[in-house]
């Protein structure tokens, strides 16, 4: 199989490093920048400090800190609007994948015309936008290195992304510093989404050579370092790690692309207004099980990447359950809730179904399953 | 309410009847399906007594939406041995829909010997009459003594020598609109032979005096729905290179794209497609008085056909088509596009399929009964197939008994059928289309080329394929695939449209559901008539050898094809 990997963004990483943002941006030649944030942020002080870190390097900054969770197309269209009238050059954005997504919704409206949902899908000719810097806060989205942002359709009431190369960063500034203040909650939930890109990278139809190797090193680093991250957020070492894992997951997953755990989780996310974490992660054993079918190859690595061993004549089938099980082991660990848990209806999972599989994402599942089998899957998931 | 002409070959007696009860919210592909499973035994002989022909309209005909007036041709094709139907543009459609008809059958076999054609007049009446003083006339002579004969208010369809001689490469030839050249292919699978087998030589439709009226649950919102629709793909045609070169345009996407075949699939790429693309093309209709943006149906805002003259200014085909370029052309190593559209006209005056008999042509060049490149050879083959010489017979029945019989390693065929112009390596979604379609190698039942994700990948492939067959299936129940391709951003109208004609439902799960159904039961019937799941494959050597261009297999996994119809 000939395969590609050629979405890949500069970093700068390492405890600390985003005391180097202002000296970054003047490198890039930005004078005055949009940053972006949301309410959050700004009420741990991180927001500051990086807006403050950016005026001492002489550059203007305008900043809009009305980021929303599952950012909505309106509000983008908004922040864009006021970017383009203050005439902004750079896009800095520090947070979470919400926040970072928004940003590059931002960057595409700034020399194309709204309403962004026009640009869902991959867009090979967009007119370019201006530099963007990523300094990510979470553990993680990984889209500070990928191609795409994930937008909230609020006429359609879904999730679309628009995959172009100006959703592409100049800069990811890694610095696990601005993790060590993450509530276990959050850390768990976003731990399991690097979690979820990976194994999906690892199964999915366009996985290549180098996200492979990407996603196992990121499958391991969470496997170890999660739950001591969950349990203890001061251990820098942990926070450095999983902030490196969620990056190599992003790097992995943008060229690799995930499938049907992303699927779920955006019709889960939209339905049930769920943390993306969660929505991916709660059925995300079931769906790597499925994956086993014909990619029991890449299923084996991620148990061999778990601590889990496979014995050289397992079936197919029974490296997908052993996979399920160390998944949800893991996701145990962290105290990832069921479906059930979540007060999700156990009969609004079959009018979820149809939502995952008409998901785009959906197109990348590794091989066709029928609407009738999500939802078996999600009612395989719902309380275990 | 629309009519149903029963044609019985047998008691040679034409009887008029109103259109069963469950059809009448079918039309197309979507009414060939149902037809097929009701009525023609799946085991049965395509050349015997219980196949039945039949030609019928789309689910809009009689209406003013545009490229509506498309005609399915249907039967189990000799060729594939499954159910086959062969979608044709041209002025038939048209004509059987102002005479209130929606489905014409041909069936049984006639007890004597003799030759026939089924003339409907502008009263409305049907019946069989005398053709034997056509018997072994080809199509543009015959539609010449047509037009002396009945006039020349007439569609015709009808069917060369090929189809008399039961060649399994026959087809059915449509009378283009305006010109009245028999050059609109009902190609695929071999109907000309099963036409030829009930002895029936022509299909002659008369305008009639008084034009039937299409019945509307809504006519007012029928009309503003189609209006919006018409718009939407006029629109969409502005920017077509279809509408504004055709459909060779397309040579200079695959000839770029590994996709062009060459030499027989060979995988390499054609330095010399500019001889055969749309520069050449527009060149010499410019120079030598050749027209485009032509519609071969009243209507059609697309107008992707042509007439091409040769080098005296003198006509010399029409219906030039991007399949027929690239088959006879880079596949064959031929690049001159005057001795192609000169085969071109030899094929639509024969009554064969373009592309089965490239792909014939391609097997004696690469067994090296006859040289790559060699256009003058070529035509001495299709001479033999005119005249009925052994080997033009061998010709005639297509690719795979050619290259069975010459020992070629590397025939290009799924269910017996010759694949088209799109080199499955390098656009996989074709591929899997080509491999699983009831239809066959079809190109036009889900190419995949061009979308969102790699070609030549892997990812989403069998979901393009699943979804644009589902599609295709509506699109050939409904009008023209070329004028589909600019509905889809307003796609959700076509289930209004289906509301506004036959009421109920106006969501589009009406028309996704007919769709998915259609292509359910088509895959029914072929598992009936003895398909399996080896008949879902490509030829090996597609699997095995590397295209040139960029090292690509098909190396799509046997288990995603399995799965390709789970709905």
């Amino acid at each position: 199989m000939i395969t590609s990997y050629g979405v890949f963004v500069p970093t700068v990483m390492g405890s600390g490093t985003s005391l180097r943002t202002g000296l970054k941006i003047r490198e890039l030649g930005c004078r005055k920048v949009l940053v972006v944030f949301d309410k959050g942020l700004k009420a741990v002080g991180i927001a500051d400090t990086i807006v403050e870190n950016i005026q001492n390097a002489g550059i203007e900054t305008i900043c809009f800190d009305g980021v929303l969770s599952d950012p909505p197309d309106t509000m983008i269209e908004e922040a864009a609007e006021m970017a383009r009238s203050a005439g902004i050059d750079g896009i800095v954005a520090v947070g979470g994948g919400s926040t970072i997504d928004s940003a590059k919704g931002i960057n595409v409206l700034i020399n194309n015309e709204p309403p962004i949902m026009k640009y869902f899908g991959v867009q090979k000719n967009l007119k370019p936008g201006v530099p963007m810097v990523f300094i990510p806060t979470t553990s993680g989205t990984g889209s500070e290195v990928t191609n795409m942002c994930v937008i909230t359709c609020t006429s359609r009431g879904n999730k679309d992304s628009v995959v172009s190369p100006v959703c592409v960063g100049k800069l990811a500034i890694i610095d696990p510093d601005l993790t060590l203040g993450l509530p276990p909650k959050m850390t768990a939930a976003t731990g399991v989404d690097a979690l979820a890109h990976a194994v999906e990278s690892l199964t999915g139809g366009q996985s290549n050579p180098i996200s492979d190797v990407l996603a196992r090193e990121a499958i391991r680093a969470i496997n170890k370092w999660l739950p001591i991250a969950f349990r203890d957020g001061s251990n820098l070492e942990a926070r450095e790690q999983m902030i490196l894992a969620s990056m190599f997951a992003g790097m992995a997953f943008t060229n690799g692309l995930v499938h049907v755990g992303h699927s779920i989780g955006h019709a889960l996310g939209a339905q049930f207004h769920i943390h993306h974490g969660i929505a991916c992660a709660v059925t995300l054993p079931e769906v790597i099980e499925y994956t086993a079918k014909t990619e029991w190859k890449k299923v084996c690595m991620i148990c061999e990447c778990l601590g889990v061993e496979v014995s050289d004549d397992a079936t197919p089938e029974e490296i997908g359950a052993l996979a399920r099980a160390a998944i949800r082991t893991l996701m145990k660990s962290v105290e990832i809730p069921n479906m059930k848990e979540l007060g999700i209806p156990f009969d609004a999972l079959s009018k979820i179904a149809p939502l995952v599989t008409g998901d785009p994402g959906f197109a990348l599942a590794p091989y066709r399953i029928t609407t009738a089998k999500v939802a078996e899957m999600l009612q395989s998931a719902y309380d275990a | 309410m629309w009519s149903k002409l029963i044609v019985d070959m047998k008691s040679l007696a034409v009887t008029k009847e109103l259109l069963d009860e469950e059809y009448r919210q079918l039309g197309g592909r979507g009414l060939n399906a149902q037809f097929m499973m009701k009525n023609v035994p799946p085991q049965c002989d395509p050349l015997g007594e219980q196949n039945k022909l039949i030609f019928c309209t789309t689910l809009f005909a009689g209406t003013n939406f545009t490229t509506a007036h498309r005609m399915s041709v249907g039967g189990k094709s000799p060729l594939t041995g499954g159910i086959k139907e062969s979608n044709v543009g041209g002025y038939a459609a048209t004509l059987l829909a102002e005479q209130g008809v929606k489905l014409v059958v041909v069936e049984g076999l006639p007890e004597k010997d003799g030759l026939w054609l089924l003339y409907i007049d502008s009263k409305g009446n049907a019946a069989l009459e005398d053709a034997a003083m056509y018997e072994g006339v080809n199509n543009y002579e015959l539609v010449g003594k047509l037009r002396e004969r009945f006039g020349d208010k007439i569609a015709t369809a009808t069917i060369g020598i090929a189809g008399e001689r039961l060649y399994k490469s026959a087809s059915v030839q449509v009378s283009e609109f305006g010109s009245g050249h028999p050059s609109r292919a009902a190609a695929r699978g071999g109907l000309g032979a099963l036409m030829g087998s009930k002895r029936l030589k022509a299909m002659v439709i008369e305008k009639p005096k008084v034009r039937y009226n299409v019945e509307y649950a809504d006519e007012a919102k029928f009309k503003e729905v189609s209006q919006k629709l018409n718009k939407m793909i006029a629109q969409g045609a502005q920017n077509d290179p279809f509408h504004n070169i055709g459909t060779i345009s397309t040579i200079e996407v695959t000839a770029v794209n590994g996709c062009l075949p060459v030499d027989n699939f060979s995988g390499k790429l054609f330095p010399e497609y500019k001889e055969v693309g749309a520069n050449k093309f527009l060149t010499n209709l410019a120079t030598r008085g050749g027209r485009n943006k032509l519609s071969c149906q009243p209507g059609c805002v697309i107008q992707c056909s042509n007439v091409y003259n040769d080098k005296n200014g003198d006509y010399l085909t029409s219906g030039f088509e991007y399949e027929t370029i690239a088959m006879f052309g880079p596949n064959c190593h031929i690049s001159d596009l005057d001795s192609i559209a000169r085969i071109d006209r030899i094929c639509d005056d024969l009554g064969i399929d373009t592309i089965e008999t490239a792909n014939a042509v391609a097997m004696c060049m690469e067994t090296g009964k006859i040289q790559w490149g060699d256009a003058d050879s070529t035509l001495a083959l299709l001479k033999e197939m005119a005249e009925g010489t052994e080997f033009g017979h061998l010709l005639g029945n297509g690719c795979e008994a050619v290259g069975k019989a010459l020992g070629c390693k590397r025939i290009p065929v799924v269910k017996h059928q010759a694949m088209p112009g799109y080199d499955p390596r390098n656009t996989k979604g074709t591929g899997i289309t080509y491999a699983t379609s009831p239809m066959g190698a079809d190109h036009t039942a889900g190419l995949t080329m061009g979308r969102a994700f790699d070609d030549t990948g892997r990812a989403a492939q069998a979901y393009a394929s699943n979804k644009l067959q589902v599609a295709m299936c509506i699109a050939d129940s409904m009008m023209c695939i070329m004028a589909f391709a600019h509905v889809v951003p307003g796609i959700p109208m076509l289930g209004e449209l289906m509301a506004a004609l036959f009421g109920g439902d106006s969501s589009f799960s009406r028309v996704s559901t007919m769709g998915v159904k259609t292509l359910l039961t088509e895959r029914g019937y072929n598992k009936m008539a003895g398909m399996t799941d080896a008949d879902d494959k490509l030829p090996d050597f597609f699997y095995n050898e590397r295209s040139a261009a960029t090292g690509s297999k098909f190396d799509i996994n046997d288990y995603e094809l399995e799965v390709l119809f789970d709905f």
